[in-house]
């Protein structure tokens, strides 16, 4: 009895005291309640594109620190000089992204779909909440939009046969979801075609919306230049060529083309002005050792760049006019002072076959670390690049990552009217863009469109060097992976130093995560790549 | 019990007829059976506050009226009551206790081993006192049954954990509730002192737990310090022990050198595209620029021939190859414990201190712990008992495994996986250690060393996980302060009511310094700070009633509410770029990295009540219930009811059973119940939440959880029959017990497919059960006055079956689905070696038609296809789990004399173990790893017949861990502990009027035999040890324990 009061009593002041809440997080729908919170939801996928995955499940990688730099060396376009401390050496192998358990197969798959999910949310509460498109909202549902038009085209430029290569309409793409809901049983793989479809549909959409909002509040924000250029290489990569070029015009529209101190200023700031989308890293949110910077900047202190350098293709480089001040972005003749390098000519003089005495050899590392601000426990290597340098150089401080720039606009034009045949039209953008990096650059010396495509491809790899772009051309040019002669050391690279065409080749297409398997009713081992 | 009976009804009719009779004095002797006094017993007039203690000689004197009960108390001895009739002199002989007069500490209570109907194992100060264990619940091992045991890591001041009954989880914690003096204890194990411990009690079924219901899932372990016992004289206790300490497992077998070179030799060979012969030349001409270290006295390209053996003349020079030789030492442990205790009638109090400073056994490991303990129990009024119990704990650890087994700066692992070509410091052509100009060794970070032809090393680039030991600091101190206070009001006879506060803090600062030469912290130097508090708060009500009718229907009634809030608060900094040297202090840090905090709380609220019933001690009964709310769920489904149901038959006590002359005990008991878990990890798991971020600076939200608001209660129902027994005149006793506990809507974080954008969401899913039987067996062998000779033996099987389940999924190398239990490998099925080109291969399986089960793919022949491709070949049940068959324990105690020698074996039989530590030194050939002698076996040409693959760098298809390759025996036998004792007291202790007198030696972990040396058996349920760890320490103590 005395309980029972007890209890009676206790009642109403038991079910306050059980009621708790956290302190880290806030409730979903606190969330998306409001155009503030939405915003501040954008600006979650903002950072996790440059963060640590801080995601419950996830692998220590850095967003886009991991995998710009990843989709340029899985091909070889930027070389590993040495086995080095083990960073990236079994994706270049080929032992990542055709493994089905591996961290970058895992990781890749299941930060896009967030971006995926986050970006339904977004768009299905505004939906829901039948908000007035304001500038505000428009810009937020913009974002929105050109999130998912982005994260589906990466996954499908990844997990599946590329578009111009294969039959769309009947390859298996990835798993089409446009909301998040119980039972979460996610769905099966749809067409390629099923899935470019939903991805223009979303970038116009996108398009539509940012052409009545705010403006962007820092270049983190996706804005309708970056959309158009979302569509352009979305448009590039299915061949849909006339969409690409006029695309990539808008895209660029008000970010001029660097000149050569801003070019030969590092690539370390979204403040660049020919940058259009970009992360901005700062020392509060470092991710240290997870950087882009660290894998591949020559001058980031950390024992990746000091017994790695990176190299860039000599059989490229080596065709740049010396008219060029893109020449300065690499250099040819550093001397290979890494006793391990992979090519076997390192550690002295005595092996490098361009110094015939440890004096000069010495010398010249000296003068490179001096000039580029390195220390003197960072190696030098011949063709190691200095495109991508940190403002502290010699330190870990945190640097910017640029996602999308207007020179990559440019060559998306220029390819897409090549490929339309508007010789002219391409050689008149080719002029305007090679002679902002070549003085004496002659647009008119290629004359047919075998000439002009193979200038494309030169420009296209020595300007968007280190920016992730590799691998998708690769695919899209159906080009497989020879590097004999590149520099590249073949006892490194293994399996990674020669791979067949992407179009005879399914190695090129990224294994669906086992984990996606193990979880998803509609995809069994027999739907594997 | 019945004693007790007799002073309720005794005082009900003093009550009732409120009698004035004459006053007597009386004396007499009071003795033990075997005629010798007890000095120190206690002789109480029943409910009153008039006692006595005896002499020296066992006499007393006590004044009382006629018609009194007088009551006569030993520790170990039945309660003897008399009633004072017209004789002033009353001799009494107390009859030890014996086994079955064990108090056993219950939920909310104590009861009688005789009397219990719920399953129980206690562990006594007299058996603690046996181990030398920093964790007090390492002695559990060996002393109960049904209780698997994951071994401690070697670090001082780390404690083992137990699984109670099988694991009736998925991914919910298996941690038992721990009960330290009546309130629920999260802090650290090895934060208590094991001299202040009376007794841990496992209770392991329904009916022993289900009065902490919602928390009980997976058993609960009582924890009870010791306290004064009343109307003693003051005693004190000292003890010291001191012991030294070293690796129990040892290590893989790793090739040597010269093994190494030939190994890596025939790994880069066949990698090579040319013919044979140009393979084999480059290979032995270039395979020092694949390892890069020349450890030999033969020039680099003449350190393997080209048949693929070792330079005759290859000499190892380079000094300092051996890791684990650098990072060992030997350990030291010592120990130093004061206690003193005394009561009289209306005061018991127990005062401890001690200290204990442990070196661990690998570099910059230690412990240091002071604790401190003040129990108190005053009676100020016969109906008023008021109780403090305060303790103190004050620990200091560091720790060279800063970042977790799976980092770099983890030692255990460097030093595992390194080459045996690769030095610690930097060598010099000759292989001398080259040292700095103080003298020091200079360590290598593999960077290269072009001066002494050193090239960078292929392993670990940039670190040494030996130099950053030393050179990093990793120090956590924690404060542990805890407080029981307790009031007991005895309303009227029978009835009492105690409230209880307890309250245990926390408080943590953990300092993580990380240099500025190598490593992480290179080249700023970075500093981490974290603190944290955790106040748990435990309130307790507590009713208790007693009756007896016609002194044979005897009932006992508790009825109670608790409530539980544990509140957790954290920040931690993280700075970088240090000013000065050696301090570690943020002030010396310039820039900030990230500074967080947080806060999280748990509440439980519940209601319980319980009854026991007993006919004339014979027929037991008892039955409890419990309503409880945690705040872990939605309101709508935050409360669940739990109750459970016992018996016991005490078949001795019939009357039939009077001619069966050799059994001397015989009890019968079963019980059903019902307890219930709130927990899976996360306090806020139910919730959807976005997490609080921020970009650049400005702030931000990402969507974090899932959240369930009808995630609610996993109910666990448990069964126990249980047969105990003292047989031969107590020659032999022991029990026999089944348990079936079934767990259903379990919780579990449910991997849903990554697609969904989180990977996971948690639910209740499905049902298993455990299952089990336990026997206990004891045998005195001898018990004659010179010598003793006790033999123990306990073992236990465990089966576990998942019976129901939505859909099967997969968690690492085992998948769940109905029929199977959840620790069967669902791996790939290793086929061999192909004699014609090394090629491992695999048994390839495919969905079957309904998608729901693998089926083997069959060639044309028939028979099982395979395939080098094991990613083709496709994973499967391979019919193997991790559940041992069974798992026991031998234990000796022999006395001759004064000398005791106690020896525990543990043992476990059956059950497998995919063995990481071993497949991870199996790999094809990595430049720079370590590698297992077993490679040296390696297929080499066609026609090999081989269990070890063609080595060939860097093919993935060649050796893969998660396979049936790696799957080894898991049974192993333990010398767990061995304890050689003197007893001095009757040689020099009476006359320097000292009580006890012991001395002693004891080791841990002596000996352990396992399927592979290296091999840690007992690393989790799940039998997948990475072989990365800090081994658990042997250690072996000397000591001496003094009373006064």
């Amino acid at each position: 009895m005395l309980l029972l009061i007890g209890v009676l009593t206790l009642t109403a002041c038991t079910e306050e005291f059980l009621e708790t809440k956290p302190t880290q997080s806030i409730s979903a729908a606190d969330a998306l309640a409001s155009e503030q919170n939405l915003t501040l939801v954008l600006n979650g996928l903002h950072r996790q594109l440059i963060d640590t995955s801080p995601l419950s499940g996830s692998t220590a990688r850095g967003g886009e620190h991991y995998w710009i730099p990843m989709d340029d060396m899985v091909t070889g376009s930027l070389i590993h000089s040495a086995r080095g401390n083990g960073w990236f050496r079994s994706a270049l192998q080929w032992l990542r992204h055709t493994i089905e358990t591996s961290g970058d197969t895992g990781q890749l798959w299941y930060e896009r779909y967030h971006f995926i999910a986050t970006s339904n949310a977004i768009i299905n509460q505004i939906a829901e909440l039948g908000l007035p498109l304001t500038p505000e909202i428009n810009n937020i549902l913009g974002q929105a939009y050109a999130y998912r038009a982005w994260a589906y085209h990466k996954l499908i430029t990844h997990y599946a046969k590329g578009y111009i290569i294969g039959n769309p309409s009947s390859d298996p793409g990835v798993p089409l979801l446009t909301s998040t809901e119980a039972p979460y049983t996610s769905a099966p793989r749809s067409s390629v075609e099923e899935i470019y479809t939903q991805i223009e549909a979303d970038i116009n959409q996108a398009i539509t919306y940012f052409q009545n909002a705010s403006g962007p509040s820092t270049k983190a924000d996706l804005t309708l230049n970056a959309a158009y250029g979302i569509k352009s290489r979305v448009a590039l990569s299915k061949g849909d060529w006339a969409t690409a070029a006029s695309a990539a015009v808008l895209a660029r529209d008000g970010y001029g083309l660097m000149n050569q101190s801003q070019w030969l200023s590092g690539f370390n700031s979204v403040s660049l002005p020919e940058v259009i989308w970009g992360g901005n890293v700062i020392e509060t949110e470092t991710v240290y050792y997870a950087s882009y910077f660290y894998y591949m900047c020559p001058t980031f202190n950390g024992s990746q760049n000091r017994g790695n350098p990176k190299l860039i293709d000599k059989r490229m480089y080596d065709r740049i006019p010396a008219t060029d001040f893109r020449i300065n972005m690499a250099l040819p003749n550093a001397p290979n002072s890494n006793s391990a390098a992979s090519n076997d000519q390192g550690g002295s003089a005595a092996n490098d076959p361009n110094y015939d005495n440890q004096a000069d050899f010495l010398a010249a590392k000296a003068a490179i670390v001096a000039q580029y601000g390195m220390t003197s426990r960072h190696n030098t290597h011949p063709y190691m690049h200095v495109k991508f340098l940190q403002k502290q150089p010699g330190t870990i401080a945190p640097d910017d990552i640029i996602f999308m720039r207007s020179a990559e606009m440019y060559l998306n034009e220029i390819e897409a009217k090549i490929m339309l045949n508007d010789l002219d039209g391409a050689r008149t953008v080719l002029q305007t863009f090679g002679s902002s990096r070549d003085t004496a650059f002659d647009a008119s010396v290629f004359t047919t469109k075998e000439q002009l495509l193979d200038q494309l491809k030169f420009q296209r790899y020595i300007e968007l060097y280190g920016e992730g772009f590799s691998y998708t051309d690769h695919i899209r040019w159906d080009q497989g992976i020879d590097l004999a002669g590149s520099g590249a050391s073949e006892v490194l690279y293994q399996d990674g130093f020669f791979q067949a065409k992407p179009s005879v080749n399914d190695g090129w297409i990224w294994k669906i995560p086992q984990a996606e398997i193990d979880a998803n009713p509609n995809i069994s081992p027999a739907d594997q790549n | 019990m019945k004693n007790k009976l007799l002073f309720y009804i005794t005082s009900l009719m003093l009550m009732v007829f409120n009698l004035s009779l004459a006053q007597l004095t009386i004396k007499g002797t009071v003795s033990d059976d075997e005629g010798i006094p007890l000095p120190g017993a206690t002789v109480v007039v029943q409910n009153t506050s008039n006692g006595v203690s005896t002499d020296f000689d066992g006499l007393y004197t006590i004044t009382a009226n006629t018609g009194d009960v007088l009551v006569f108390s030993f520790v170990g001895y039945t309660d003897q009551t008399v009633t004072v009739g017209s004789s002033d002199q009353i001799d009494i002989v107390l009859t030890s206790a014996g086994a079955l007069e064990e108090v056993i500490v219950t939920s909310f209570g104590t009861s009688t081993k005789e009397s219990f109907t719920g399953s129980a194992d206690v562990v006594t100060a007299e058996d603690l006192e046996l181990r030398i264990a920093t964790s007090p619940i390492a002695a559990l091992e060996g002393s109960t049954s049904g209780v698997q045991f994951l071994a401690a890591t070697g670090q001082p001041g780390a404690s083992p954990s137990i699984v109670i009954r099988g694991v009736g989880t998925l991914n919910g914690s298996n941690t038992p509730l721990y009960v330290l003096d009546g309130v629920q204890f999260e802090g650290d194990l090895a934060s208590l002192n094991q001299d202040d411990i009376e007794s841990l009690t496992v209770l392991k079924d329904a009916a022993s737990t289900a009065l902490y219901g919602a928390r009980a899932a997976n058993g609960v372990v009582m924890i009870t310090t010791k306290q004064g016992a009343k109307n003693t004289p003051m005693r004190v206790n000292f003890s010291v022990q001191s012991g030294i300490s070293n690796d129990a497992l040892g290590q893989y077998s790793a090739a040597n050198p010269q093994q190494y070179y030939e190994i890596m030799w025939e790994a880069y060979k066949n990698t090579l595209s040319g013919t044979p012969a140009e393979n084999a030349a480059e290979a032995s001409s270039s395979i020092f620029n694949r390892l890069g270290y020349n450890p030999f006295n033969v020039p680099n390209d003449q350190i393997v021939d080209t048949n693929g053996n070792i330079n005759p003349n290859a000499q190892v020079i380079y000094e300092g190859l051996d890791w684990f030789d650098a990072l060992q030492r030997t350990g030291i442990r010592n120990n130093y414990n004061l206690n003193v205790s005394t009561g009289s009638d209306k005061s018991q109090i127990f005062f401890s201190a001690s200290y204990l400073d442990e070196t661990g056994y690998t570099i910059e490991t230690d412990f240091e712990r002071i604790t401190t303990r003040l129990n108190t129990t005053l009676t100020p009024k016969s109906w008023l008992t008021l109780g403090a119990n305060v303790s103190l704990t004050l620990a200091e650890s560091a720790g060279a495994q800063s970042g977790g087994t799976s980092s770099i700066v983890n030692p255990f692992a460097f030093a595992k996986n390194i080459g045996s070509i690769y030095p610690v410091t930097l060598v010099d052509d000759t292989g001398s250690q080259i040292l700095d100009a103080a003298g020091n060794v200079i360590y290598d970070d593999g960077e290269g060393n072009s001066a002494f032809g050193i090239q960078a090393r292929p392993y670990s680039l940039g670190r040494n996980a030996v130099a950053e030991a030393y050179y990093n600091n990793l120090i956590n101190r924690n404060n542990n302060i805890g407080a029981r206070f307790f009031g007991e009001f005895t309303v009227i006879p029978g009835l009492k009511v105690k409230l209880t506060y307890g309250q245990d803090i926390q408080d943590s600062i953990s300092n993580r310094y990380e240099n500025a030469e190598i490593g992480d912290g290179a080249p700023t130097a970075r500093f981490r700070e974290t603190r944290f508090r955790r106040v748990v708060e435990n309130f307790s009500q507590v009713i208790n009633y007693k009756k007896s009718l016609s002194d044979v229907h005897n009932f006992n009634l508790t009825l109670g509410h608790e409530s539980f809030d544990r509140n957790f608060s954290n920040m931690s900094g993280f700075k970088n770029t240090q000013t000065a040297t050696g301090i570690y202090e943020f002030d010396n840090f310039s820039v900030i990295s990230s500074l967080s905090g947080y806060s999280s709380d748990k509440r439980t609220e519940g209601f319980f009540g319980r009854l026991n019933y007993d006919f004339n001690e014979k027929y037991f009964i008892s039955a409890s219930a419990r309503r409880d709310g945690s705040s872990v769920f939605n309101k709508d489904v935050r409360w669940g009811n739990f109750y459970s149901v016992g018996a016991s038959w005490l078949i001795h006590k019939e009357g039939f059973m009077d001619s069966v002359s050799f059994v001397d005990n015989l009890k019968l008991r079963a019980s059903y119940g019902e307890v219930g878990n709130d927990s899976l990890g996360n306090f806020y798991i139910s919730q959807p939440l976005y997490a609080l971020y921020s970009n650049a600076g400005a702030p931000a939200l990402y969507w974090d959880k899932l959240g369930n608001n009808a995630l609610t209660w996993e109910t666990i129902e448990s069964f126990d029959l249980a047969l105990e027994f003292t047989l031969l005149n107590r020659f032999l006793d022991g029990s026999l017990e089944y348990y079936k506990k079934t767990s259903s809507d379990l919780l579990y974080n449910l991997p849903i497919a990554p697609s969904n954008g989180l990977k996971q969401k948690p639910d209740n899913v499905g049902t298993l059960f455990n299952s089990g039987l336990e026997l206990e067996l004891t045998g005195h062998l001898f018990d004659s006055q010179d010598f003793s000779w006790d033999l123990s033996l306990q073992a236990s099987t465990f089966k576990n079956e998942i019976t129901e389940l939505p859909t099967p999924f997969t968690s690492g190398s085992k998948r769940w689905d109905v029929g199977r239990s959840v620790f069967d490998y669902y791996i790939y099925d290793w086929a061999g070696v192909d004699p014609a080109n090394g090629n491992s291969l695999y048994y390839m399986y495919e969905d079957n038609a309904d998608g729901d089960q693998r089926i083997p793919v069959l060639a044309a022949d028939g028979s099982h296809q395979t395939t080098n491709d094991y990613q083709e070949a496709g994973r499967a049940y391979t019919g193997d789990s991790s559940i041992p068959d069974f798992i026991g324990s031998i234990q000796n105690s022999l006395r001759y004399k004064n000398l005791s020698l106690n020896v525990l074996i543990t043992f476990s039989q059956g059950g497998k173990i995919l063995d990481g530590g071993y497949s991870a030194m199996m790999h094809p050939g990595t430049y720079g790893r370590s590698i297992h002698t077993d490679a040296l076996n390696s297929w080499k040409q066609p026609g090999d017949i081989t269990s070890i693959p063609r080595l060939e760098s860097g093919n993935p298809n060649q050796s893969v861990g998660s396979s049936t390759r790696f799957l080894t025996d898991a049974s192993f036998v333990s010398l767990r502990n061995l304890n050689l004792s003197y007893d001095l007291t009757d040689v020099i202790g009476k006359q320097l009027a000292i009580d006890n007198l012991r001395l002693f030696v004891s080791g841990e972990n002596l000996f352990i035999n396992s399927a592979r040396e290296g091999l840690n058996p007992q690393y989790n349920l799940g039998g997948t040890p990475a072989g990365n760890n800090y081994n658990p320490a042997r250690t072996i103590s000397a000591g001496l324990n003094l009373t006064f």
